[in-house]
This record gives structure tokens, C-alpha cells and sequence, in this order.
């Protein structure tokens, strides 16, 4: 398959935004083409045709894409899958959603403690009275 | 499998399978009160590596959804983890898909720590509001064992809550809130309605190697810091100081019974060789389907077997509001409940109530995937919203006990040396009309709270966390497994402890009372009270 569709249909799942912290499209996210490449071939196939998908407009694409979602769930399913899931941990797509490449641990993160006011309302409901029975 | 004649082990006096909640809880407190005993427990997993979590890995969103999922068929597609021994459930009769973890500690290794207990009327059911069964013992008969599993487990939270009966003050603060749990908190007070900040079974402050929870997100797949109680923490390094005998990566394939005593046990050790381990008196902690699965295996002949599965059927809304607020930040479970519709209120259409549960949010891959439509541009923009400022608010009904809710055994037998396993489970009416209750309920919260946009999801099948009631306790042996005490009406030296027991499962998490369940159960062979 040439890289080109590739990168095609893969911009046509993810085509970023142009937020005040632009997501970039798939193919600027810095992904791993190779095993993308080999989900991709089946959801190639049902294009029916590249050519014309490569010079498709944008909705048209996304129309295109649409009909082997149908007609071909199962290998679409799977090259959603791995295209989110190498997106979603992409550092420049992260870092534009304003959140940190690195994992959960060992920095954790961090939640400011309760307001005193938040937790001195709970005598409000204290004095509601006793919710259980006997 | 290695062949060769059967590796035959000395007596013991108790043979335990499961080292998950039950199990351990159960093994400390006989250890502790009876040294004498010689105590075997047979787990088929492994200890847990803490240096070795997703969350230290920069793939962790990834591999939370794959070999360290919390449905066991999940990570054996994905070809497992080598900690959790996992056994392929057949769940495509199942409206929830059972979730668990199969290694020392068992599914408090991949819990979410919110530890509450029943209610006192959850002990009553049959007597208060005519439905379901009555426990054959009462909410103060277990208090002094669920104040005790409070000690072991460790608890941050704040005593006073009205729903339930006092408590003893919890040794812990609670965590804090969040901007979404303070958010919520608002919302309830507006309302007038019940919340209180969650008693979770998670460090807020650092306790000899366990650190403080710093809030890093993924409590499902496992707590690096060690701030999430789990039994391999918490029962298991008091158990095994007293003396228990924990062997790992050992399957249990068969209780043997004779003329209607348990004998002893088979199993298949970590080298694969068949094992037999004779022993006087037989505890089973495999979960709701792991002690299903082990006992219909035996041939345990009691009708009630494997019947009256119960999961607290789950549901939940989520907010979007245009604030910032945290994100996949802090324990998962763990905010604040509201249990202002947790008691019977017929005016509502339905006996028993629900709990209302303001979690905390998925991780970002998590989110992406569960957008409707599932990519695009719109799929970004949703996202957009979303990521950072929504509020999930969970729903969780009672279900009652109903027979044809059911573990059963497939033909197959699988690469445990077990036969396979099925979960059969259809919601019902009545627990179909709490939850659209409760999904009206947390609606107008978010609603309160300011929520500008409202997603429901009316069935949440991967929420399958508690396996319950497939060995019930009861009087009747022809609608109960055990008896009070645990004991098999068909076997009395065959004792279950775990989350299998429960005649009802009341609307909220069952750890807290498995652990006082099993607390209790040790005490009852013993012949002696709290
Ligand atoms: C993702 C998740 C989140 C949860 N969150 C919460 C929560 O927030 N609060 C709460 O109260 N509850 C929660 N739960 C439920 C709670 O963890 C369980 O109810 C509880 O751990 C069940 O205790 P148990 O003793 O019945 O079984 P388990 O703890 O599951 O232990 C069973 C053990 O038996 C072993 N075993 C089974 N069969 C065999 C065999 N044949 N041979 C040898 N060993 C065997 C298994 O490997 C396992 O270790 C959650 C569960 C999950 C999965
Ligand atoms: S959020 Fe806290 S309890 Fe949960 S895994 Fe992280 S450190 Fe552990």
C-alpha cells in the first residue's frame, strides 16, 4: 500500500483541529506506521479505488471511509483501534489537550485539598437525620 | 502438563483456594486465633510486581485495555499478563461481563478500593419489603467483623454519615474531593439530597512501605505506590507471619467428596504435576464463578449451585461543563456517594433502591473510544468538550436473587484442567426500572451542578465487578448452598468465604462485607465470637 493512502485515511479519522492548541492531524502526530499500515491494507481494499480516494475533498473521503466501516466492520474496528490508541498517546497530541507524555506514575499527579466550606457541609446533611432502617 | 504418578502431600487441617478477599481474610483470622492449625492456601496466580504496572509504562492507556484489561477475557486475548492465571469465561449470555483478577490478593488487586458497607435493611429484604431473602443474621451480628476488616484494610473517610449506622472514626482523612466531587457536592446540597465523601480502603497518608495515594489515576490495573489496600498488602503479610502455608500458581481441579465430607484437594502445582492434598476441612474463596466453577466441577450436588448470580446492574451519566475540571486525576472509584434513594420508597415503582456514585474519569484513550461517532473531525470535538470537563456520575441498582441467573459449565475443558465456565444473566424489570431511576436522578445532580450536556448510558456491560450469591447462605437446601456458617448443607467440612455467600447484595460495593463475612466465618469453625 502506498504511504500516501495511508497517511490519507489515517487524516481522514484524525484530522486535528486548529484550537488555540492545535491537534494535529494523524499523520504529523509522530505514530508508528508499520503495524498502521498492515491494519490498513483491508480498509484500503474497500475503497474502492485509491486514486480516486487520494483526490477525494475531505467529505468526501469521510463518505468513502464511511461505506467500508459498513461493509467491512471488523477490519475497520481493528484499524480504528490502533490509530486511536497510537494517537491518544502521541506526546504532541498529549501536550496539545494540555496533558503530560509522561505515565501516571512515579509523579502520580496532583488535587488540591477541599475547600474548609465543602466539607463543613456536611453537617447540613448530618442534620437531615438518619437515612437507614431497621 | 508434567505426567507421572500424583505428588501426594502430608494432611493438613484446612486446605483454602483463592487468596483474594475472602480467602485472606479468612486464613489471617484462623491463623491468628488457632496457631495450632495446620493452614494451606492454593492460589492459582502470582504475587503482584509492583516495580512492573502499566502506570509506569508510557503504553499504559493502551495495555489498561488489553493484557492488564479487568476482564479476564480481555487480557487472555490479549495474551495475558503472567500474574493473573486467568480461565475463559463464557459471558455471551451475559448482560455484564464478570470482571476480575486471578492472583494473590484477587480482585483487590484491580478494585477501586470504595469500601461501603449494607445497609441494615440489606440484611432484611424479605421481612421489610417482601422480595429476595432475609440473611440469617443481622447487620449487628457482622459490625464487630466489618470494624475489624476496617482495621486491616485501612480506611481515609470521615464518620457521621446518616445513611448508615455510626461508625467507628476512620483512621484515615478522606481524599479530597476534586473540582468535579466538590462541583457534585454543591449540586446534592442544592437539591437537598443525601452525599458524603466516599470511605475508601486507600492510604492518604504513607504507612511503613506504603506510600500515599498521589493520585495517579489507574487503580484497575494495579497501585504502584502501594497506597490501594489490597490483600497481598494488607491480610496476606499478617497470614503468612502467623504461620499460613500460600502456594502459588497451583490450580485447584477437584474438592474430593466422599459420603458427603470434603476429603481434600486436587491440584495442579507451577511445574504442572497433579497433586493431592488431603485435608479435614475444605474453605473455598474462588469468587462468585471461580467457586461456582470449582464446586459444580466436585460434583457438589446442591441444587442451588451456581444459581442467583447478582452483579448490582450498572449504568451511568456523564456531564460536560464548560469549567476546567480533573480529568483521569485520583482513585478512579473514589469521590463521593449519595444514598438519598438507597432505601425502599414504593412511590418510585420499584422495592430497594440505588446508589449514586460521582467517580472519577476515565484516561484520555479511554474517552476517545467511547465517542459517538467514533472518529472525525466531530469525534475530535467531542472530545475536546469532554477531556477535562466532564463529570461521570455511576448508578448502581440491587438486583435481586433469581435462579436462571446463572454460572454454569460448558462441555469444554480448558487449559486449566477445568471445565469451562458460562455466565448466563438477563437484567430485570424491576432492576431495569431502578436504574432508569437512578439514571434520572444523577441527570438532575449534573443538571444542578451545571452540566450543558447530558450523555446516557442506560447499560454499562463492562461493569461487572461483583460476583455474588452463586452459593448462597440460607436454611433451605434446596435454595441455599451453606448455612449460616458457610458450611455446605451437602459437605459441613466444606466452608465457602467469599462473595459467592450473599442471599441479597444490597445497591452498593460487597468488599466490605466479604472481608467481615469471611472475618466471621473463621470465627464460626473455631466455635468462638468477635
Ligand atoms: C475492576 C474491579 C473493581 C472493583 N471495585 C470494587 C470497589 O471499589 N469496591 C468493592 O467493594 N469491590 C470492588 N470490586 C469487587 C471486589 O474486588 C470483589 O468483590 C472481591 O475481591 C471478591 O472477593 P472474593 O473473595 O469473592 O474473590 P476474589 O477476591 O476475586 O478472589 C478469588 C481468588 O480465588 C482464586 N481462584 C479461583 N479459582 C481457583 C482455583 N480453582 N484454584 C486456585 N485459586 C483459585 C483466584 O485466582 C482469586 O485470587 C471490584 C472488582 C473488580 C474486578
Ligand atoms: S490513584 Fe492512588 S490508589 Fe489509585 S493507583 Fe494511583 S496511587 Fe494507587
Amino acid at each position: 500500500m502506498k504511504r500516501a493512502v495511508l497517511l490519507a485515511i489515517l487524516d481522514t479519522m484524525l484530522p486535528g483541529d486548529d484550537g488555540e492548541s492545535p491537534l494535529p492531524r494523524a499523520s504529523e502526530a509522530g505514530l508508528d506506521l508499520a503495524k498502521l499500515e498492515r491494519l490498513a491494507a483491508p480498509v484500503a481494499a474497500g475503497l474502492g479505488g485509491v486514486d480516486a480516494f487520494l483526490l477525494a475533498a475531505p467529505a468526501d473521503r469521510v463518505a468513502k471511509l464511511r461505506i467500508v466501516e459498513l461493509n467491512a466492520a471488523p477490519a475497520f474496528k481493528a484499524l480504528l483501534a490502533e490509530a486511536l490508541a497510537s494517537y491518544y498517546e502521541s506526546p504532541p497530541v498529549l501536550a496539545a489537550l494540555g496533558w503530560r507524555a509522561a505515565p501516571p506514575q512515579p509523579h502520580g499527579h496532583a488535587l488540591a485539598p477541599d475547600d474548609a466550606g465543602i466539607l463543613g457541609a456536611l453537617e447540613k446533611v448530618r442534620s437531615r437525620g438518619r437515612l437507614w432502617r431497621t | 502438563m508434567a505426567s507421572g504418578r500424583q505428588v501426594r502431600c502430608d494432611p493438613v487441617d484446612v486446605a483454602i483456594v483463592g487468596a483474594g478477599l475472602g480467602g485472606a481474610a479468612f486464613a489471617w483470622r484462623l491463623a491468628s486465633r488457632a496457631p495450632h492449625l495446620h493452614i494451606v492456601c492454593f492460589e492459582r496466580g502470582d504475587w503482584l510486581d509492583r516495580t512492573d504496572l502499566p502506570a509506569q509504562k508510557p503504553d499504559w492507556q493502551r495495555l489498561a485495555l488489553g493484557s492488564w484489561a479487568t476482564s479476564p477475557n480481555l487480557r487472555l486475548q490479549a495474551g495475558g499478563n503472567g500474574v493473573s492465571a486467568d480461565y475463559p469465561i463464557d459471558d455471551s449470555g451475559s448482560e455484564f461481563k464478570p470482571l476480575m483478577w486471578n492472583g494473590v490478593g484477587g480482585s483487590t488487586i484491580n478494585w477501586a478500593a470504595h469500601f461501603p458497607r449494607l445497609h441494615p435493611s440489606d440484611f432484611r429484604t424479605r421481612t421489610l419489603d417482601g422480595v429476595g431473602d432475609d440473611w440469617p443474621f443481622s447487620y449487628s451480628d457482622l459490625e464487630p467483623y466489618y470494624d475489624l476488616n476496617d482495621e486491616m484494610f485501612g480506611v481515609a473517610g470521615i464518620a457521621g454519615d446518616p445513611a448508615y449506622p455510626p461508625k467507628r472514626s476512620r483512621r484515615m482523612q478522606p481524599l479530597p474531593l476534586g473540582r468535579g466531587g466538590a462541583k457534585a457536592a454543591r449540586a446534592f446540597d442544592e437539591l437537598g439530597w443525601h452525599w458524603w465523601p466516599v470511605d475508601a480502603a486507600i492510604n492518604t497518608v504513607a504507612e511503613g512501605a506504603r506510600q500515599a495515594c498521589n493520585y495517579c489515576g489507574p487503580c484497575q490495573q494495579g497501585c504502584a505506590t502501594g497506597a490501594k489496600s489490597s490483600t497481598d498488602l494488607t491480610y496476606w503479610p499478617r497470614a503468612l507471619a502467623h504461620g499460613v502455608d500460600l502456594r502459588t500458581n497451583c490450580i485447584v481441579q477437584e474438592i474430593v467428596l466422599e459420603g458427603g465430607l470434603a476429603k481434600g484437594i486436587r491440584y495442579r502445582d507451577g511445574e504442572g504435576r497433579a497433586c493431592w492434598q488431603p485435608a479435614s476441612t475444605v474453605v473455598v474463596a474462588g469468587n462468585g464463578i471461580g467457586t461456582a466453577r470449582l464446586l459444580l466441577a466436585s460434583g457438589l450436588p446442591s441444587p442451588a449451585l451456581g444459581r442467583n448470580l447478582m452483579f448490582h446492574p450498572a449504568a451511568y451519566v456523564r456531564g460536560m461543563f464548560a469549567e476546567e475540571l480533573d480529568g483521569p486525576v485520583g482513585p478512579v472509584g473514589c469521590a463521593l456517594y449519595s444514598h438519598e434513594f438507597y432505601e425502599t420508597d414504593e412511590t418510585r415503582g420499584f422495592k430497594r433502591g440505588i446508589h449514586l456514585q460521582v467517580t472519577r474519569e476515565n484516561p484520555l484513550l479511554v474517552q476517545a473510544l467511547r465517542l459517538e461517532p467514533g472518529w472525525g473531525a466531530e469525534a475530535q470535538r467531542l472530545l475536546r468538550e469532554e477531556f477535562r470537563h466532564s463529570m461521570a456520575v455511576l448508578v448502581l441498582a440491587e438486583d435481586l436473587p433469581e435462579p436462571h441467573n446463572r454460572v454454569t459449565l460448558t462441555g469444554a475443558t480448558e487449559a486449566d484442567g477445568l471445565p469451562g465456565v458460562r455466565v448466563e444473566y438477563a437484567l430485570s424489570r424491576e432492576a431495569r426500572r431502578a436504574l432508569d431511576f437512578g439514571l434520572a436522578r444523577a441527570e438532575e445532580m449534573l443538571r444542578a451542578a451545571g452540566a450543558h450536556r447530558i450523555v446516557r448510558v442506560p447499560l454499562a456491560p463492562y461493569t461487572g465487578w461483583h460476583l455474588l450469591g452463586t452459593a448462597r447462605m440460607g436454611s433451605d437446601p434446596t435454595t441455599s448452598v451453606t448455612n449460616a456458617t458457610g458450611c455446605c448443607h451437602d459437605a459441613p467440612n466444606l466452608i465457602v468465604v467469599d462473595g459467592s455467600l450473599f442471599p441479597t447484595v444490597g445497591a452498593c460495593n460487597p468488599g466490605a462485607t466479604i472481608g467481615a463475612l469471611a472475618l466471621k466465618m473463621a470465627d464460626a469453625l473455631l466455635g468462638e465470637k468477635p
